[in-house]
């Protein structure tokens, strides 16, 4: 999700410069929304650290700071969105800051529209990841077009030197003058590939046909192609030669040179990177090209007398919603139509409702078994987020989950989780519970995938307990149900035998 | 480039310069794609020598050049000559092998799966044998006592290879071989006796030696396929032993279990008593004063997590397919013993896509728990390894997927998340929180994907 645009700790140094630029360890310095109040450690080599030791806790004794977690966020939940909506600047910066908990409405993860859209206008001087992003592909398109711009380069030289060395070769047999000896007696059905590029229409023909001067005819040429052909190594030595390049002299107009050219399917626009959309525009099309110059100095101009408004608002996962509701306590998640605070067991229902679509809320719909979509999913988010892992969806690689180390700011996440229900207890199995059967062909798809941006796989089984046990220790608060959930990882790689001999 | 899916994060990452080129070579082979100059070169024929070999950019459409042309047509000719080269079976190298499926068909299962040897080598000639087959004890076959034996897929191998020739038996097997001391100078058949039996051709070796899952002295075409490529990989490979490896599994110590767990719950009792009370309704983090994070994430793990441990206390047995069924050793190194082989480097099921699904839990558990306990090296310590550490796993086991005959491995290991707590690092921010640079040491070189069009190409 925030692979490509979250800054990298590279960059971060390189807008160092940047005199308003905070670390990233500043920024993020918390790994949770809930502070921690240490003591200063105490070095027996230095007495001067004692006091400091006895200062700080004379102070939180005397003025003891505000219960954790102080600061309670506010959220809406939205039934059309499946999400919680953070509303409150600062809530959602703190979300953000504070364990990367979702995903700007308006941004790829990090909520910086507002920011984006300032640098835009030229209000901020700053680094924005987004525009980064799109400053880094348009240079990696010129990239590519200058490579195969050079691609071409080498093979037009090579077709020139190929030329006039069939020219050479046409004036030293013209001036023997002598008849040809060696005409094959008859024609020969066309194998070979050259005999095939020979063939009349073939590009190889009309390239040969552009060289030659006179016009000569199409068996002609046939018979120069022959003849290269059976010298191997002199050929070989020529082929090598391409790759020494020689200074590129004069180049002579060829016309079938020129002519084959514009057979060419694929073709390299100089102007691609400039239709590129600009990711900071709005979808109107009027902001989609241009000058940017201009148009932020113009728009600069035109800010300068209203203040920009932000009109973004951090979207959380149910599962992130939950989690920081029920584990941290650090949300209230409020019902859009009447603005009354959820209690974490409506949260829970809610979400498990509206982890199927359509939603299973109407007075006769089933209610859900413990394997629902939602809890399996939360389990494993609970599970990796208790042991200070950062979960981020990971539906952009066809997982269920990536996992993040420090968070996506500071490394790519290194596994994609694959979360497979797992119904181990014989209850499932006297109800008849069919197995999850996923066949090779998904799995190998998204291995592949994950391998192709270096993550690796993980299978994580999710054993889930029986309706009734489920519900019983539910009644008793949703921690309890929890527990009865087990969770394993299983490691998957793809093994080489020759590269494992 | 419109969508960021296109984009891939690590691209503008430029691979670490040297040892790049082997790998991909590597990976050619690995699809199939042999170079024939280079194995002509091996013939030492008047072709192409080695160096003029070089792998280069792949071309996607003709552009018309000579050179072009004549790499591709350099190319074709040693295809040709390699394909054109004429195999020779040497009168003195000839080996003959007898079918005979029945011999062992009373025998108990044992160490060496006599039970499942059907063909037996007439001639022992050859350097293959390190491997292959298994000589009879004369506690099972008193006449034939000291005869090489193969299990079917060995002699279809050899059969393919043509390093054997399986003769269909028209006499009994004690006329055919007779005891070597008894019949000082006696004639064996020779090879145009046809009273004796008949060359089998290699399509009624197929028939003979391939069969369904369970027949007794057959093999699957899905376990062929993935033996025949290990083999030809050069690895050794041997049918796992089919009762399971007796030490890792019944060290179920009960006496010190029973100590164990005494001393565990007196100490649960008093860990208990430390254990802040957890508000079952939520929030698990009890709002108050905390010096550390360590206090706040013990409250809030409450799903069970996993817990990898060298001795099992139960375990289920592995059922086909997810069993393991070939042992294979890489080559080099000490000579091999067929006899008493050292502990395998690699334990492989085979499944085949046809028939079967990506595992379920029991069935991977299973599996795992079926090989030793294999926990991370020590070495790997500190936070800056953690990938490698969760990567390597605490069992592992490679499952092989066979599709159509295109045989695929996966390694399968045991993970533990659990041992990785990463939020200890929470309460020294000094200890690596800051900077990405820490966990990246896993990714190696291999990562070149510096030209962004060859990503369609395999």
């Amino acid at each position: 999700m925030a692979e490509t645009s979250s800054p990298k700790p590279a960059m971060a140094s390189a807008n160092n410069n940047l005199a308003t630029k905070r670390p990233l360890y500043e920024i993020y310095a918390l790994p949770a929304p809930i502070k921690t109040f240490p003591l200063p450690s105490f070095y027996p080599s230095n007495p001067l650290s004692f006091i400091q030791l006895a200062y700080a806790w004379v102070g939180q004794v005397l003025s003891p700071p505000p219960a954790e977690p102080s600061i309670i966020h506010q959220g809406t939940w939205s039934a059309a969105t499946t999400s919680v909506h953070i509303k409150d600047a600062q809530s959602m910066r703190a979300l953000w800051e504070q364990g990367f908990y979702g995903k700007g409405s308006l941004s790829r993860s990090e909520p910086n529209w507002l920011r984006r859209e300032e640098v835009r206008r030229g209000l901020q001087e700053g680094h924005v990841s987004e525009i980064h992003t799109v400053e880094r592909r348009e240079e990696r398109i010129r990239a590519k077009w200058e490579r195969a711009r050079l691609e071409q380069e080498i093979i037009r030289q090579t077709r020139e030197r190929e030329a006039r060395q069939a020219e050479k070769h046409r004036a030293v047999e013209d001036a023997n003058t002598a008849p040809k000896a060696h005409i094959p007696t008859e024609p020969l059905a066309p194998v070979g590939p050259a005999e095939i590029l020979a063939l009349p229409n073939s590009a190889a023909s009309n390239l040969g046909n552009g060289f030659v001067k006179d016009g000569p005819s199409h068996g002609e040429s046939s018979d120069d192609y022959s003849k290269t052909n059976g010298t191997l190594d002199s050929s070989l030595e020529s082929s090598d030669d391409t790759s020494s390049t020689e200074a590129p002299i004069s180049t002579p107009v060829i016309p079938g040179l020129h002519h084959l050219k514009r057979q060419k399917s694929v073709r390299f626009s100089p102007t691609v990177a400039s239709t590129t959309f600009d990711r900071t525009d709005p979808p109107s099309p009027g902001h989609s090209t241009g000058p940017k110059q201009n148009e932020s100095a113009a728009l600069g101009s035109q800010a300068g007398a209203g203040v920009l408004i932000n009109k973004e608002h951090l979207q959380l996962m149910p599962e992130e919603a939950l989690w920081l509701n029920f584990a941290l306590g650090v949300l209230v998640v409020k019902d859009p139509r009447s603005g009354n605070p959820l209690s974490t067991r409506e949260l829970l229902n809610l979400f498990r409702q509206h982890s199927v679509f359509p939603p299973l809320t109407g007075p006769d719909d089933p209610s859900p078994l413990p394997d629902d979509d939602f809890l399996l999913h939360y389990v494993v988010y609970h599970h990796f987020r208790s042991l200070g892992w950062v979960p981020r969806a990971g539906i952009k690689f066809g997982v269920d989950w990536l996992l993040y180390n420090k968070g996506p700011v500071f490394d790519h996440a290194e596994f994609g989780l694959l979360v497979i229900p797992s119904y181990s207890d014989p209850w499932w199995q006297s109800s008849g519970k069919r197995k999850p059967q996923k066949t090779w062909q998904w799995f190998h798809s998204i291995l592949r995938v994950l391998s192709h941006v270096m993550k690796s796989m993980v299978l994580v089984y999710v054993d889930v307990p029986p309706p009734h046990k489920f519900e019983e220790a539910l009644e008793s608060g949703l921690a309890d149900a929890l527990k009865l959930y087990k969770v394993r990882e299983i490691m998957v790689k793809r093994w080489s035998s020759n590269r494992n001999r | 480039m419109a969508f960021d899916d296109d984009d891939v994060p690590t691209a503008s990452r430029q691979p670490a310069a040297g040892g790049e080129d082997a790998p991909t070579l590597e990976e050619e082979m690995e699809d199939g794609v042999a170079d024939f100059r280079k194995l002509n070169s091996m013939f030492e024929k008047k072709g192409i020598s080695s160096k003029t070999i070089r792998k280069g950019e792949k071309d996607f459409e003709s552009h018309g050049t000579q050179a072009q042309g004549n790499v591709l047509e350099a190319s074709r000719q040693a295809m040709e000559e390699v394909l054109s080269y004429t195999r020779i079976h040497r009168r003195d190298a000839w080996v003959r092998a007898w079918y005979f499926p029945d011999r062992f068909a009373e025998v108990e299962d044992d160490d060496i799966q006599l039970r499942e040897r059907v063909v037996v080598v007439e001639h022992e000639k050859g350097n293959w044998m390190k491997d292959l087959g298994r000589s009879c004890p004369s506690s099972k076959d008193a006449h034939g006592a000291g005869r090489l034996w193969l299990l079917p897929e060995e002699a279809l191998y050899l059969v393919e290879r043509g390093t054997i020739d399986l003769w269909w038996p028209n006499k009994s097997f004690e006329e055919l071989l007779p005891k070597p001391t008894a019949s000082e100078g006696h004639q064996s058949f020779g090879p145009d006796n046809y009273e004796a039996g008949l060359p089998l051709t290699l399509e009624a070796a197929y028939t003979l030696l391939l069969g369904f899952e369970g027949e007794r002295g057959k093999t699957t075409f899905s376990k062929y396929h993935v033996f025949t490529h290990l083999k030809r990989g050069g690895f050794n490979i041997l049918r796992a032993p089919q009762n399971p490896e007796s030490g890792s599994k019944s060290q179920v110590i009960s006496p010190l279990w029973g100590g164990f767990s005494l001393w565990q719950s007196l100490f649960s009792f008093l860990s208990l008593r430390r254990e802040p009370k957890v508000n079952s309704q939520g929030p698990l983090v009890a709002p108050g004063f905390y010096r550390s994070y360590h206090s706040i994430y013990q409250q809030l793990a409450i799903i069970p997590r996993h817990k990898p441990s060298p001795t099992l206390a139960e375990s289920t047995e592995p059922q086909d397919p997810f069993k393991i069924f070939y042992h294979v050793w890489k080559s080099g190194g000490a000579p091999f013993s067929k006899r008493s082989p050292p502990p395998p480097d690699f334990r492989i099921a085979v499944t085949d896509t046809s028939d079967t699904f990506v595992p379920d839990l029991e069935q991977i558990q299973s599996l795992l728990e079926s090989t030793p306990y294999d926990p991370p090296n020590p070495a790997w310590q500190g936070p800056g390894r953690v990938y490698q550490r969760l990567k390597w796993g605490h069992r592992n086991v490679l499952v092989a997927i066979v599709d159509r005959g295109l045989v695929n491995f996966m390694r399968f290991g045991e993970g533990a998340f659990g041992e990785e707590k990463v939020y200890e690092r929470f309460d020294n921010p000094r200890g690596g929180y800051r900077g990405g640079k820490g966990g990246r040491g896993g990714r190696g070189g291999r990562g070149g994907r510096g030209r962004g069009r060859g990503r369609g190409r395999r």
